[in-house]
């Protein structure tokens, strides 16, 4: 009777959508690991969005008495320069989460090519592109994302670049090992025989079976362009007018935070990179368990 | 009768570690309008090969040499636009392997919607009420449902007839079955026939098979051996009074007959004159001058020559 009544209630719900809420909320209790990645992320998103609402003060406004102790007035103190830290704080925020999502939608969009094109193709063409990616995967990471970003200077959109320079090589192999699993399956070879063009069945049939790789690999690529974010700001190498959370620290660093022991200073943007970080290896890790790339073959 | 499907010496070959390797080796067979083949064979026969050439369906490596003309076109001279024009609309493919012939991650519907879509340039709307009709065709009670559900959530009866629906969804007029029953129970595998069956009423339908009793449902039957076709005739006739050796084999094997299984594996020589002479119990002199098909009965052909 119980279940009659549900399903009942459900058909009766359809047209107005709320079947699909029905089926989001089963969603969320199949995937603890990715509702709290994804509760933390929009958090954060949230804080970034309304920095200007939720910040008590103009963070490059200078007036304040220099290195106050955290109090109800300034919750995370001021800096040498009288400058409030919470407020900073807060908007770093929006430098950090930016880049993470910029470069690593870059990274993610030019490895997906490469993987597809690659693997679906075969041939010389997949010689030539994963020969590429092995080349790219073989420069050491951190020397060459230093001297790239000192070499193009220090601006939000190099780091970027340069950040998405570096990720999209292990995006495209793992694609492209899953797509040349998935194109011999059956199915392609029948859309194949079906005359659906090679275009579509790349697009749509092959990108859908390795979505959840693309997924999983896109919010790793995004937490670790934020620490590779963190990591050039702390360098110097971020751009000086836009202050993230890794630059945060390098002021800190640089301006006696860390030699007169202010820890408020650097400890908060510190345990945010952290946690963002965290949040989407949350949401990797959820995908990368649900994949089905075992019961497949 | 102009035959639908004329295929005139066909070889197909493959490079292999120990050299080519001629699945297929100068096929000749025509599919008038409307006829129900079934392509009968052990595994390794080229049955399977012959059915992708035919649909277009060939890797790179092989080379295919031959005629496969439809409606008096030849396929392998043709564009690929012109090829890709062909198939789906006129040449339908009903794969095997139900398992892994949907995609896994669209709902059925979907993916039988694209044919519409995609091939007839069809909204949306109109390929959805499309789609629901084809698969209350092939015998699901709530089409609807169907519609929604992923490949996973079927059993492997209810996917062939999903790809039924899907192979026919255009109404070609050259059906080609690749072992559709293959890995199904008895029971769904004569619903799936049946389905199949009706589906193809008024349409040429070759069913590739290694089954007797889903080949009893064609009106003519094909067998093959060793890249060759060794026995062609009406169902009735190449069923129940087989006259090659190798069919007469296959005929003995099945339990009703005794169940006496066939001794041997297939030769992987191609140049004897008769392939099946290894494993032959009727073997003497005369099967060392060259075995040609030739005809015996009405439209029954044997490549034999103590048939």
């Amino acid at each position: 009777m119980d279940q009659f009544d549900r399903s009942q209630i459900l058909k009766w719900l359809n047209p107005i959508g709320l079947r699909n809420f029905h089926l989001a909320l089963n969603w969320l209790k199949r995937n603890p690991y990715r509702v709290v990645g994804l509760s933390i992320i929009t958090a954060l998103c949230l804080i970034a969005a309304l920095a200007p609402v939720l910040a008590p003060y103009e963070p490059r406004y200078m007036g304040w008495a220099p290195f106050l102790k955290p109090g109800p007035e300034h919750w995370l103190g001021t800096d040498d320069m009288g400058k409030d830290i919470f407020s900073q704080f807060l908007y770093a925020s929006r430098i950090s989460i930016a880049v993470g999502f910029a470069a690593a939608t870059v990274a993610i969009t030019i490895g997906v090519a490469v993987g597809l094109t690659a693997g679906y193709y075969r041939g010389r063409v997949e010689d030539l592109l994963m020969g590429a990616t092995d080349l790219f995967l073989l420069i050491p990471a951190l020397p060459i994302m230093i001297l790239l970003a000192s070499y193009l200077g220090p601006s939000v959109m190099n780091v970027v670049l340069v950040i998405a320079l570096l990720w999209w090589c292990t995006t495209a192999r793992v694609v492209h090992s899953r797509v040349i699993q998935v194109r011999e399956m059956q199915f392609v070879e029948s859309l194949k025989a079906m005359a659906f063009s090679d275009h579509y069945i790349v697009f749509k049939h092959i990108m859908l079976n390795t979505k959840d790789v693309i997924v999983a690999k896109w919010s790793l690529a995004i937490a670790s362009a934020m620490m590779a974010e963190a990591g050039l700001a702390f360098l110097g190498l971020g751009d000086p007018f836009q202050i993230s959370w890794g630059g945060m620290i390098s002021n800190a660093f640089n301006r006696g935070g860390f030699a007169m022991n202010l820890w408020w200073w650097y400890v908060a943007p510190g345990g945010m990179i952290c946690l963002a970080a965290t949040a989407f290896f949350l949401v990797s890790m959820q995908s990368r368990k649900s994949s089905y790339s075992m019961e497949m073959v | 009768m102009e035959p639908l499907l004329r295929v005139r010496s066909l070889s197909v070959t493959f490079p292999t570690l120990y050299g080519p390797f001629e699945a297929v080796s100068d096929l000749d067979l025509d599919l008038a309008p409307g006829e129900r083949v079934a392509l009968m064979g052990e595994s390794g026969c080229g049955k399977s090969v012959l059915g992708h050439a035919i649909i277009g369906l060939m890797s790179d490596v092989a080379d295919v040499r031959g005629l496969i003309e439809y409606r008096g076109r030849d396929l392998c001279r043709m564009s690929e636009e012109e090829v890709r024009r062909i198939r789906g609309a006129s040449i339908g493919l009903i794969p095997q392997s139900p398992g892994s012939a949907l995609d896994p991650v669209l709902r059925v519907g979907r993916q039988i919607d694209e044919m519409y879509v995609l091939i007839e340039g069809k909204g949306q709307k109109e390929a959805k009420v499309l789609t629901i009709k084809r698969l209350n065709d092939v015998g699901f009670d709530d089409p609807e449902e169907t519609y929604d559900t992923y490949p996973h959530r079927m059993s492997g009866g209810m996917c062939e007839r999903a790809l039924i629906a899907m192979g026919t969804a255009l109404d070609p007029d050259l059906l080609v079955a690749d072992e559709p029953t293959k890995g199904l129970d008895p029971e769904s595998k004569m619903h799936v026939i049946d389905q199949l069956m009706e589906r193809a009423t008024g349409k040429t339908l070759l069913l590739i098979t290694h089954d007797y009793y889903v080949a009893a449902a064609c009106d003519r039957v094909v067998v093959m051996y060793s890249g060759q076709i060794i026995e062609d005739g009406p169902a009735h006739i190449v069923l129940t009074a087989p006259r090659h050796p190798y069919v007469i084999g296959l005929w003995q094997a099945l339990p009703e007959n005794g169940l006496r299984p066939m001794p041997g594996t297939m030769d992987r020589d191609k140049t004897a004159n008769c392939r099946f002479m290894n494993r032959c119990p009727f073997r003497d002199e005369k099967c060392h001058t060259p075995q040609e098909l030739r005809e015996i009965g009405d439209a029954h052909l044997v490549r034999c020559c103590h048939a």
